[in-house]
């Protein structure tokens, strides 16, 4: 093996142990679990493939973009085949607002009901932002969209998940 | 009872650590890859990056509502307009030189939110609260001051229209949305110029221009804009960030 390849190897394989619990932890917010391990396969597998386009400054956030990818075109022909048998469903679990226990005292099931009142979009530039703490640049990588678009699009979903919650940007506890 | 940010919330709920995991077969799948030949083709963008290439504009900057409609004040006073709606000056006389006078950003309800002055006691004594008229001043910027129906045209004004157009409407939304936008967030000034031509593109404002406001200090990291009508330009400047 050359000396260029086994840096390749060296680098994919410190990025796959790196990312690869992320990628999957992210993979589960988006299809259903029997289908978690066949998006992370395909999404490292296409890491390999183009390792060297992989932004080196936001690679997580790339990988996630491919994740996502595939998730989107599984879930298309998951819902063509689900056409054939008329029993069209929305394949992505709810897992956006599946959150977890809150502090003592606040109502979780007014912010589970905010939650699935957002539509998609805006669920999941919130997910990226706050549960992925991702930076609008990252987000823009993932959702393929300008960092300017995802602050913007962001700073909406935040509004819109506002007023939801009473039209305050805060929560009394 | 405290308050917590909706976003500190949803963080102290993330379900995403749970779901986060390797699992036996991942070094297998490693291996595998790593003997996988890789393709001779020259690797395709990411969609990310394909969409990347379209071409590029905006930028944005926020701040705190005040400043930004004391800079307005500041970009307008000095000269003529034709319509500035994104301010609303109150004064506290029929008189254009009142003692006390109240810069308002934007407003659906000019007459409605100065008169809270005067129910609120910045204005007289917080009991009665004059009858008020909004003219229009020789910028353009709506005056709402205590009169009657010839008390703008006695201080050299003229009455106001008491509607706005639609296209009046469309830039009061704008300036209200980019405000929130740079008053909320802490963005810098490399980023605030393509987030306010990206609200701009979004809003059809594709005449309008984003500049430098020349409010630059040493220290202020974050973005604020003012929006100048007359320019039809988002002038970018800075406020102190956070700590």
């Amino acid at each position: 093996m050359s000396e260029k390849a086994e840096l390749r190897d060296e680098a994919f394989t410190a990025l796959f142990r790196a990312h690869v619990a992320p990628v999957r932890g992210y993979t589960r917010t988006l299809v259903l679990e029997s289908e978690v391990e066949n998006i992370v396969q395909a999404t490292f597998t296409t890491a390999w493939q183009k390792f060297e386009s992989i932004p080196r400054d936001v690679p997580r956030a790339w990988l996630f973009g491919v994740a996502r990818m595939h998730a989107l075109n599984l879930s298309r022909s998951q819902r063509r085949r689900a056409a054939l048998v008329d029993a069209i469903t929305d394949l992505r679990p709810q897992v956006a607002t599946s959150i977890g226990a809150l502090p003592g005292g606040i109502d979780t099931e007014s912010v589970r009901r905010a939650l699935e009142q957002l539509d998609d979009g805006e669920r999941e530039i919130i997910q990226l932002a706050v549960w992925h703490e991702m930076s609008s640049a990252e987000i823009g990588e993932v959702l393929g969209i300008r960092a300017s678009a995802a602050r913007v699009r962001l700073h909406r979903a935040r509004q819109h998940l506002t007023s939801l919650l009473g039209g305050r940007g805060e929560v009394e506890t | 009872m405290s308050v917590t940010d909706v976003f500190e919330l949803l963080a102290a709920a993330n379900p995403v650590p749970t779901l986060e995991a390797t699992l036996p077969g991942d070094e297998a799948f490693l291996r595998s890859l790593l003997d996988t030949p890789v393709e001779s083709t020259t690797p395709a963008p990411s969609p990310a990056a394909a969409r990347r290439r379209r071409a590029r504009f905006g930028i944005i900057g926020g701040g705190s509502a005040v400043v930004i409609v004391a800079l307005a004040a500041f970009a307008m006073l000095d000269r003529r307009s034709a319509e500035y709606p994104t301010l609303v000056l109150c004064y506290s006389e029929a008189s254009t030189d009142p003692p006390e006078r109240v810069a308002l950003g934007t407003s659906a309800d000019p007459i409605g939110d100065c008169r809270q002055n005067w129910t609120s006691g910045v204005f007289g004594d917080g009991g009665e609260v004059p009858q008020l008229i909004g003219c229009v001043n020789d910028s353009g910027v709506i005056v709402v001051v205590p009169g009657d129906v010839t008390t703008c045209e006695r201080l050299a004004m003229q009455r106001w229209s008491m509607s706005f157009s639609d296209e009046q409407e469309r830039l009061m939304s704008f300036t209200d949305e980019i405000s929130a936008l740079f008053a909320t967030q802490c963005i810098s000034e490399a980023d605030a110029y393509p987030t306010a031509r990206e609200m701009l593109a979004e809003y059809g404002l594709d005449d309008w221009s984003v500049g430098t406001s020349g409010f630059f200090r040493p220290g202020r990291m974050c973005a604020f804009v003012a929006v100048d009508p007359e320019l039809k330009t988002v002038f970018i400047a800075t406020r102190r960030g956070p700590p």
